[in-house]
């Protein structure tokens, strides 16, 4: 039975999805409330342009597509002219119904390594080029379409398992639909879950191989001729890659620092280095006291931490200690090192933001900062030394992915920490004819980006503000006043809204919104509205400091 | 014999089944009927269960054996024992 908060995932492809459907983890279907629905292609298209008033939208819509599946009796010549446009009609209406819209395209060969006729167009000149074609817009769908991914594009030999297309109509193996729905899953988990923020890595069989405090930094395998270092590099590189898609990471190891600093600098094979992580415990303090310092000087929660670690006692104590942070588990070989980063989703952000590409500078920028801070005689000092410059926008077209990336990831400082998807935030703006304005700043030692944002709306003279969102990383520089002050200024300037009212949802974690509404006057103000004028003049003096641009 | 003979493909079987429809398990899934009269599990999840059981068999046993054909020709209805029991007896006779 359809649960009213189920997310429908919708499949399409050959008669297999049928069985596809079978080797969904029940308990991940469960937790997730997914309901999932099966089509054959030939029903697609008219089913996906019905979509939006039939059925609503959809989570996920998968598209396993064979060029076959593109004729209707699987002998028709196709121009590939005709395929593209008939094929990129369905890729953009698909990506406009759906949240996470993903294309599995494989290359149907039969077992003597030509491309298939039973899958593709029977005119064998035809073949290469109209498998091209839809290879080119299954490119441009993922360029256009910022929720769209692709998978499978393996060779697959079509002829292998006649008796299972003929049993069961399926060109798959029953390990291979196990492999696509768990491919399925993750990509669900990636989209749709919380992402972790920072990892925190152990270094001694973790990150190369051997003890350095034992086996002597000269001895370590990293890299080389030889199986294991190699395994211990491509771990680093493939760190490398998620930190700058925008992973913090981290270091907690029982070793002497000075050494640990000294290989990590000179090591030719070391692919990370020392500016690649954001905080360095190596030290003999437990690794728990070590996480628990680390949240308090980031100002992050250890809900949003993930550990590595090749030791079973470590990761045991410390999953028992902290509950809520995710700890990769492997059996100690670099090759399970490797496949627990690589099969951890949460580790994994589907949309990349320019943000999420600077958070590790920032994070040593704010090192910098804060030596500043302990100098300084007071907080506003300290702000008016830091240079700051803010950048007001009123485009929510172009700031969406940032936007709906900090409503779902922020705790602390979110009012009503409400979590919608892109289109349904993008569906909320227009029906409440809410404005968006966002704030990036930057300052003498860097790029904070784009740190906050605010929506409102003004309705019988009251400006209702409705989210409003910042990021830790950037709390108590006046930057939280500063976007209020926007707030304030443009619903002045419609000329109507006399005063200011905001809804708040106390949350366990968002303390610091719940204490700046209070020293604003928004707390409880959704019964009665503040003076919008007087807040305005008020925030103005507290962001004497900042210079402002594009307001 | 009893069903806990054929303990490893009576295992692989009642594993894939767990997967692919937990729901239709009963208490005694041995006595579960796969084929035949007053069977209750949907045609799709039967062949399913009968693909991945040989797939399990030809790539970790190396053992070919064409359990559609097999299940069609045992007499019905085939409790799920009875098929391991069954497919169990077919192998130490190949």
């Amino acid at each position: 039975m359809k649960r009213a908060d189920s997310k429908p995932v919708l499949l399409y492809g050959d008669w297999y999805l049928d069985s596809l459907k079978l080797y969904f983890n029940k308990t991940f279907v469960e937790a997730w409330g997914l309901e999932i629905i099966s089509h054959e292609f030939s029903t697609f298209e008219s089913i996906i342009h019905n979509l939006e008033t039939t059925e609503g939208r959809s989570a996920v819509i998968y598209v396993d597509l064979s060029l076959g599946s593109l004729t209707s009796t699987g002998n028709d010549t196709l121009e590939q002219d005709q395929i593209g446009e008939r094929v990129r009609t369905l890729f953009d209406t698909a990506a406009s119904r759906c949240d996470l819209f993903v294309l599995s395209l494989p290359t149907l060969v039969d077992a003597s390594g030509l491309l298939s006729e039973n899958y593709v167009c029977a005119s064998n000149t035809n073949e290469l080029s109209a498998q091209s074609r839809v290879y080119e817009e299954v490119v441009q769908a993922v360029k256009v379409h910022k929720n769209a991914v692709a998978v499978n594009a393996q060779i697959k030999i079509a002829d292998s398992n006649l008796k299972q297309w003929v049993v069961q109509k399926s060109r798959y193996s029953t390990s291979e639909l196990k492999t696509q729905a768990r491919v399925l899953e993750r990509l669900i988990e990636r989209a749709f879950g919380k992402p972790v923020k920072l990892l925190i890595c152990d270094l001694d069989n973790t990150l190369w191989g051997g003890v350095i405090g034992d086996d002597g930094p000269q001895n370590l395998r990293l890299g080389g001729h030889d199986p294991i270092g190699e395994a211990y590099r491509l771990i680093q590189v493939k760190l490398r890659s998620l930190k700058d898609k925008g992973l913090l990471l981290a270091v907690s190891s029982k070793n002497d620092l000075a050494t640990v600093e000294d290989f990590i600098l000179n090591s030719p094979e070391m692919i990370l280095r020392k500016d690649d992580f954001i905080s360095m415990k190596c030290n003999w303090n437990s690794k728990a006291e070590n996480i628990v310092e680390m949240a308090r000087e980031l100002n992050l929660s250890i809900d949003d931490f993930a550990f590595l670690d090749d030791s079973p006692a470590e990761r045991a104590a410390l999953a028992a200690q902290f509950p809520s942070m995710r700890v990769l588990e492997n059996d100690g070989t670099p090759y399970s090192i490797f496949e627990s980063i690589s099969a951890c989703p949460s580790l994994h952000t589907l949309a990349v933001t320019s943000e999420d590409k600077l958070r590790s500078g920032f994070y040593l920028d704010e090192a910098k900062r804060l030596g500043l801070k302990s100098v300084a005689p007071d907080s506003s000092e300290w702000v008016k030394s830091l240079g700051i410059r803010a950048t007001i926008s009123q485009d929510f077209d172009e700031d969406s992915s940032r936007v709906v990336q900090l409503l779902n990831k922020t705790n602390q400082f979110n009012a009503l920490t409400r979590r919608l998807t892109p289109a349904e935030m993008s569906d909320w703006m227009k029906t409440a004819k809410a404005t968006c304005i966002t704030v990036r700043a930057q300052d003498r030692y860097g790029d904070y980006g784009l740190i906050g944002f605010a929506t409102f709306f003004v309705e019988n003279k009251v400006l209702a503000l409705v989210d409003f969102v910042f990021s830790c990383r950037a709390m108590s520089r006046n930057l939280e006043e500063c976007l209020l002050l926007q707030v304030c200024t443009a619903g002045l300037a419609r000329g109507d809204a006399l005063g200011i009212k905001a809804e708040f949802a106390e949350t366990a974690k968002n303390k610091p919104a719940k204490v700046f509404y209070e020293k604003y006057g928004l707390l409880g103000s959704s019964e009665r509205a503040s003076d919008v004028k007087t807040l305005q003049c008020r925030l103005q003096v507290m962001c004497k400091h900042i210079n402002v641009i594009g307001a | 014999m009893s069903d806990h003979d054929s303990l490893s493909i009576y295992d692989q079987a009642l594993n894939t089944l767990s997967e692919l429809a937990p729901q239709a398990i009963p208490p005694n899934p041995a006595q579960l009927i796969i084929y035949g009269h007053g069977g209750t599990l949907e045609s799709l999840v039967v062949v399913n269960l009968i693909l991945a059981l040989e797939e399990e068999l030809s790539s970790r046993q190396n053992l070919k054996i064409d359990l559609v054909k097999f299940l069609a020709q045992l007499s019905q209805p085939v409790t799920l024992g009875q098929f391991a029991r069954e497919v169990e007896a077919r192998i130490a006779k190949a």
